[in-house]
C-alpha cells in the first residue's frame, strides 16, 4: 500500500502542535528569554505551551475523520479522540498550575518536556499498531522521567525519577517482550491482524506468557498491586505539577492504550470471558484491597494520595472488564474525572508549597482560614475523589459499578469486586475527610496563619477544574456522548 | 391542572439549588441574605400549591405531576423523572414548610459566614425537595446524598460541643448507611433484570415478574440496614445524639426533621411495594428490634439526659422505633401512620430544635439542671415549648398524635405484646418531655440562671424567630385538626401496595 503523508499529517496535526510548541519554546527561552528574570520566563513558557495545547485541541477536533489511517498505524475512533481531549484538558490545567507554583530553574525545559509528554499520550490514545504504541509509551514514560526529577534541589526528587525510571525500564523490557512473542504468535504488529489471528488459533502456552507480559507492564503504568511500589515515592518527591501529570494524564493515555490492547487485539483470543478476565479481576482485587487500607495509615499528604490512586486504579481495572461488554464510555469517563481531581488536588498542594511547606496532612491545618478558594476547591476535588454526589466521582463510580454488577451478576467476580469496591469507598471516605478535617476544622499551627496569595493562572485552573467536575456530575451525559 | 406555565416540582428544586450557586459565584452578602428568603420561600409555595391542587390532578400510577426530563443516560435507563404521589406529597409539603422555617431561623441567627451557612442550607433544601419528587431511583439517591454533604460540612465547621468527632462519626455512619443502601438499591436494579431505574416501570415490570423469594429477603435485609443506619435504628443509632447535639440548629432542624425520613420514605416506596415478602419475611425481628431497642432501650437512656440538645436527639432516635413498628406491621393502616408520623415528627421535632436554641441564647446553656423559671420572663417561648412538647408526646389535637394512633391500631393486629410495649414507649415520653419543660421553664430559677440573668436580663421571643416557630405550629395543629387532608392522597397511594403484602 501507497502511504499518504497528507493524511498522515492531518491525523497527527494535533501531535504535530504539539512537538512545534515545544521546540518553540525551548528556541525562544534560549534566544529572547536569556536576559529575563526568571518569572517572567515562566509565564512566557507557559503562554506559549497553552496556546500549543489549544491548537492541538483545535486540531484534534478538526482532524476528526473518524477510522483507520495510515494503512492502520493509527485508529481515530470515538475513544482516541475522546481521550485525546481528556489528555489536552489534564495537560493544560498542568501547565496553567506552573507559573509561580514551581521555584525550579530552566522553565523552558520543563513545559517542553511536558509537551513532549503530552504529545506521546496523544500517540498513545489513537496507536492501532505495537511498535507506534510502544514507541509513543516510550516518549511519554522518558518525558514523565524527567519531570520527576527536575526539582535538584531535593534530594527527593532524584529519589522519585531514580525509582521511577529503574520501575519503569523494567515494564518497558516486559511489554516489549510480550510485543515480540505476540508478534511471533501471529506475524503482524497490527492490532487488528493480531485479533484475526488468534481467534483462529487454539490457546497456547506462548499467548499466556505474553499475556502476562503485557499485563505487567499494565500493572506497572496503572499503579496496580503488586506493580504499585513506585507510586508513593514519586508522588511524594516529584515536584507538584509533574505528579499532576503522572497521576492524571498518563493514567488516562495508558488506560486507553492498554484497554485498546487487550479489548481489540487480544479480548477475541479464547470466546465469551477473554483469558486476561481473571488475572485483571485479581490485580484489581488487590489494588483496592491494599490501596484503601494503607491510605489509612499515611500521614503525608502525598502519599496517601498516592495510595489513594492505587485503589482508584483497581477500580479502573474494573471498568477495563466491563468494557469489553459495555463499551469503553465508562472508563475514560472515570479515569478523565479522576485525573480532573487529581490535577486539582496536586494543584492545590503546589500553591500552598510557595508559602510553605505542604508534604504532611498536619500542613493543611487552617486552610479555611488562609484561602477560602484553595479549602473550597479542595473539598470538591476530594470529594469527588470520595464519590459524593453531584460531583462527577459520584457518576463515575456508579456507572461503573452498575455495570461490573451486569456484566457477571451479583456473584461473578466482576460483581463481587464491584460490592467489595463499594465497601471500601466506606473506607476510603474516612481518609478523605481526615484530609478535610485538617483544611476545614483543625486551626492554623502557629507561625503559618498567614493567608496564601494565589495567582491568578493557578486560580483560574483550579476553578475551572472544579466547574468541569460539577458540570461533568450533573451531565454526564455530555460527556458519555464523546465516546459513545 | 395546576394551570403553572412551568413545573412546580422542578422549580421547587432548582430555585434554592441556583440560589446556592449564584452565592457561590460571588453574590454579595446583602443580596444573598434578601434573597435567601425567596430561596426558601418558592419551594414552600411550590409544596402548598401540588397539595392544593394534588386531588384535582390527573394521575398515572398514582402520580401527579408527573414529568420526565432526560439526562441523555436512557441506556442505562436513568432520566430525571418527577412526581408526586399519595406518599411523597405529605413529605415534600414538609420539606418545604420545615425548610422555609429553618431557613428564615438561620437568616436571623447572626452565623459567622452567614453567606456560606445560608448556601449550604439553600443546597440542602434543594436536595431534600429532590429526593421527595423524584420518582427515579438514582436521583432520589442522588438528592439524598447531595443534601446530606451540606450537613457535614456545617457540623464540622459551624457545630457546638465535640464538632470535630461529631462531624467525622456523622460522615462515616452516614455514609456507610448511604452505600450500603446504594448495594441493595443496585442489587435490586440488576436483579430486577428491567434496566430501569424508574419507579413506575419498576413496579409495573415486577408486578407481572416478581422477584425469587430468597432474593426477595436478601434485598430487603440489605435496605433495611442500610437506610437503618440513615433512620437511626438501634443499635446503629448512636451517630444522632452526638451529631444533632452538636450541628447548628438550622441544620439540626433540616436533618433530623426531613433528610432522616429519606431511610423510612425508601422502606416504604422502594422496600414494600418491590419487596413484599421480604417485608414479611424480616418484619418480626425489625419491629423487636425497633419496640426493645429504639423505643424502650434509648427512651430510658433519653430520660437520664441532662442537656437539652442531646435529650432531643435521643427522643427523635426513639421515635423513629414507632416508624419501623408501622413499617413491620405492613398493613394500609400501619404505613399510612408511619407517613403520618414522619409528617408531625419532622415538624415537632425541627420545632423543639429551634427552641432549644432560642433557650441556648437566653440561658447560655444546654444543661438543664442549670435552668429554671424562664417561663416568668419569656412567657411566649415557654408556651411554644410546652406546645411543642405537647405535640412530641402525641397528645390529641396535634398530627403526632394521629400518627401514633393508626401505628398502635394496626400494630395490634401484628403483635399484642409488641404493642404494649410501644403503649409504655408513650408513657417514657411524657416524662422525659414534660420534665424537661417543668425543669427549664418552671420551678426557681438556680444560682447559675440568676447570675446569668443578672449579666444578660432575656428577652421574650423576637418576632424573627417566633415567626419559623408559628409557621411549624400551625402546620402541627392544621394536621392534628383535619388528618383527612394528609390520610386520603396517603390512603389511595398505599391501598394497592398493602392488598400485595397481605396476598403473600
Amino acid at each position: 500500500m501507497k502511504p499518504n503523508y497528507t493524511e498522515l499529517f492531518a491525523a497527527l496535526s494535533p501531535e504535530a502542535a504539539l512537538i512545534v510548541g515545544a521546540l518553540l519554546v525551548v528556541v525562544l527561552d534560549l534566544t529572547l528569554g536569556r536576559k529575563k528574570i526568571a518569572e517572567a520566563r515562566w509565564h512566557a513558557a507557559v503562554r506559549i505551551a497553552l496556546l500549543a495545547v489549544g491548537l492541538a485541541g483545535c486540531f484534534t477536533f478538526a482532524s476528526g475523520r473518524p477510522g483507520a489511517e495510515f494503512g492502520g498505524a493509527f485508529m481515530l475512533d470515538a475513544l482516541a479522540q475522546a481521550t485525546r481531549y481528556s489528555v489536552l484538558v489534564l495537560a493544560a490545567l498542568s501547565l496553567a498550575l506552573l507559573p509561580g507554583t514551581a521555584r525550579m530553574r530552566h522553565p523552558a525545559e520543563f513545559v517542553a518536556v511536558v509537551l513532549f509528554a503530552t504529545a506521546g499520550f496523544s500517540v498513545m490514545a489513537t496507536a492501532q499498531n505495537l511498535l507506534i504504541a510502544f514507541l509513543a509509551l516510550e516518549l511519554a514514560s522518558l518525558s514523565l522521567y524527567v519531570l520527576a526529577g527536575f526539582d535538584k534541589t531535593r534530594p527527593e526528587s532524584a529519589e522519585a525519577a531514580l525509582k521511577y525510571f529503574l520501575f519503569g525500564g523494567v515494564s518497558a523490557a516486559f511489554l516489549l517482550f510480550g510485543f515480540s512473542l505476540l508478534y511471533g504468535l501471529t506475524g503482524s504488529i497490527e492490532l487488528n491482524v493480531i485479533a484475526r489471528e488468534l481467534g483462529a488459533q487454539a490457546a497456547s502456552p506462548l499467548l499466556v506468557v505474553a499475556l502476562v507480559m503485557v499485563l505487567v507492564a499494565f500493572g506497572f503504568k496503572a499503579a496496580a498491586v503488586p506493580f504499585h511500589l513506585w507510586a508513593p515515592d514519586v508522588y511524594q518527591g516529584a515536584p507538584a505539577p509533574a505528579a499532576a501529570l503522572i497521576a492524571s494524564a498518563s493514567k488516562v493515555a495508558g488506560f486507553t492504550f492498554f484497554a485498546r490492547l487487550l479489548w481489540s487485539g487480544t479480548g477475541a483470543s479464547s470466546g465469551q470471558a477473554p483469558a486476561w478476565m481473571l488475572t485483571l479481576a485479581i490485580l484489581a482485587g488487590a489494588s483496592l484491597l491494599l490501596g484503601n487500607v494503607a491510605a489509612l495509615a499515611q500521614r503525608n499528604l502525598r502519599r496517601l494520595l498516592a495510595y489513594s490512586a492505587i485503589a482508584h486504579a483497581g477500580i479502573m481495572l474494573l471498568g477495563v472488564m466491563t468494557g469489553t461488554r459495555f463499551g469503553p464510555g465508562a472508563l475514560l469517563y472515570y479515569t478523565f474525572t479522576y485525573g480532573l481531581a487529581t490535577v486539582g488536588t496536586f494543584g492545590v498542594i503546589a500553591i500552598i508549597e510557595r508559602a510553605g511547606r505542604c508534604q504532611d496532612l498536619d500542613d493543611l491545618a487552617g486552610l479555611y482560614r488562609r484561602s477560602p478558594l484553595l479549602a473550597g476547591c479542595l473539598l470538591m476535588f476530594v470529594l469527588s475523589l470520595a464519590g459524593i454526589p453531584p460531583l462527577a466521582g459520584f457518576f463515575g463510580k456508579f456507572l461503573l459499578f452498575s455495570q461490573a454488577l451486569r456484566l457477571t451478576g451479583l456473584t461473578g467476580p466482576a460483581g463481587w469486586l464491584a460490592i467489595a469496591a463499594i465497601a471500601l469507598s466506606a473506607v476510603a471516605l474516612y481518609y478523605y475527610l481526615i484530609v478535610l478535617k485538617r483544611a476545614f476544622v483543625t486551626p492554623a499551627v502557629a507561625g503559618t496563619e498567614a493567608r496564601i496569595a494565589v495567582p491568578l493562572k493557578p486560580a483560574l485552573a483550579l476553578l475551572l477544574a472544579a466547574a468541569l467536575l460539577l458540570a461533568l456530575g450533573v451531565f454526564p451525559s455530555s460527556a458519555l456522548r464523546l465516546v459513545t | 391542572m395546576s394551570h403553572l406555565p412551568f413545573d412546580p416540582l422542578l422549580v421547587a428544586i432548582a430555585a434554592p439549588l441556583a440560589l446556592a450557586l449564584a452565592i457561590a459565584l460571588g453574590l454579595p452578602k446583602r443580596w444573598s441574605v434578601r434573597l435567601a428568603y425567596a430561596g426558601f420561600a418558592v419551594p414552600l409555595v411550590m409544596a402548598l400549591h401540588t397539595w392544593w391542587h394534588f386531588s384535582a390532578q390527573t394521575q398515572t400510577a398514582g402520580y401527579a405531576f408527573l414529568t420526565n426530563y432526560s439526562t441523555g443516560l436512557t441506556g442505562l435507563g436513568i432520566s430525571l423523572k418527577l412526581g408526586l404521589n399519595g406518599i411523597s406529597l405529605p413529605l415534600f409539603v414538609m420539606a418545604g414548610i420545615v425548610g422555609f422555617a429553618a431557613g428564615l431561623y438561620a437568616i436571623q441567627s447572626q452565623a459567622e459566614r452567614l453567606k456560606i451557612y445560608l448556601m449550604l442550607l439553600l443546597i440542602m433544601q434543594g436536595g431534600l425537595m429532590g429526593v421527595f419528587a423524584s420518582v427515579d431511583i438514582f436521583f432520589f439517591y442522588f438528592f439524598h446524598e447531595l443534601a446530606l454533604i451540606p450537613t457535614f460540612i456545617m457540623v464540622g465547621v459551624w457545630g457546638g460541643r465535640d464538632r470535630g468527632y461529631a462531624a467525622m462519626k456523622m460522615t462515616i455512619y452516614l455514609t456507610a448507611g448511604a452505600m450500603i443502601s446504594l448495594v441493595g438499591l443496585i442489587a435490586l436494579y440488576v436483579k430486577s433484570g428491567a434496566t430501569t431505574f424508574d419507579l413506575i416501570e419498576l413496579k409495573r415490570y415486577l408486578a407481572s415478574k416478581p422477584l425469587s423469594e430468597i432474593t426477595q429477603k436478601n434485598l430487603f435485609a440489605v435496605l433495611t440496614v442500610g437506610f437503618g443506619v440513615l433512620v437511626s435504628l438501634w443499635p446503629l443509632h448512636t451517630w444522632a445524639p452526638l451529631g444533632y447535639g452538636a450541628a447548628p440548629s438550622s441544620n439540626a432542624m433540616l436533618h433530623t426533621g426531613v433528610l432522616k425520613k429519606f431511610g423510612l420514605y425508601g422502606l416504604i416506596q422502594i422496600g414494600l411495594p418491590l419487596l413484599p415478602a421480604g417485608a414479611v419475611h424480616w418484619a418480626h425481628p425489625l419491629a423487636w428490634l425497633a419496640v426493645l431497642g429504639n423505643v424502650l432501650i434509648v427512651g430510658l437512656i433519653t430520660i437520664a439526659q441532662r442537656d437539652l440538645k442531646q435529650m432531643l436527639g435521643y427522643s427523635s432516635v426513639m421515635h423513629m422505633g414507632y416508624a419501623f413498628l408501622g413499617i413491620a406491621a405492613g398493613t394500609t393502616l400501619g404505613v399510612g401512620g408511619v407517613v403520618l408520623m414522619m409528617v408531625a415528627h419532622g415538624l415537632s421535632v425541627a420545632l423543639l430544635f429551634l427552641l432549644a436554641t432560642s433557650v441556648h441564647h437566653r440561658t447560655h446553656t444546654f444543661a438543664m439542671d442549670e435552668m429554671g423559671g424562664l417561663a416568668q420572663k419569656t412567657p411566649v417561648l415557654a408556651a411554644l415549648f410546652v406546645a411543642a412538647t405537647f405535640a412530641s408526646i402525641g397528645l390529641p389535637g396535634f398530627a403526632n398524635f394521629w400518627g401514633e394512633l393508626t401505628i398502635f391500631v394496626a400494630l395490634w393486629k401484628f403483635s399484642p405484646a409488641i404493642t404494649a410495649c410501644a403503649v409504655a414507649g408513650v408513657v417514657i415520653s411524657a416524662i422525659y418531655g414534660l420534665r424537661a419543660a417543668a425543669r427549664i421553664f418552671f420551678g426557681p430559677p438556680t444560682d447559675h440562671m440568676t447570675a446569668i440573668t443578672a449579666k444578660f436580663p432575656p428577652a421574650d421571643l423576637r418576632w424573627a424567630e417566633r415567626i419559623p416557630a408559628l409557621v411549624l405550629l400551625a402546620a402541627l395543629l392544621f394536621v392534628g385538626f383535619w388528618p383527612k387532608s394528609l390520610s386520603d392522597p396517603i390512603n389511595a397511594a398505599l391501598t394497592p401496595a398493602a392488598k400485595v403484602a397481605a396476598a403473600k
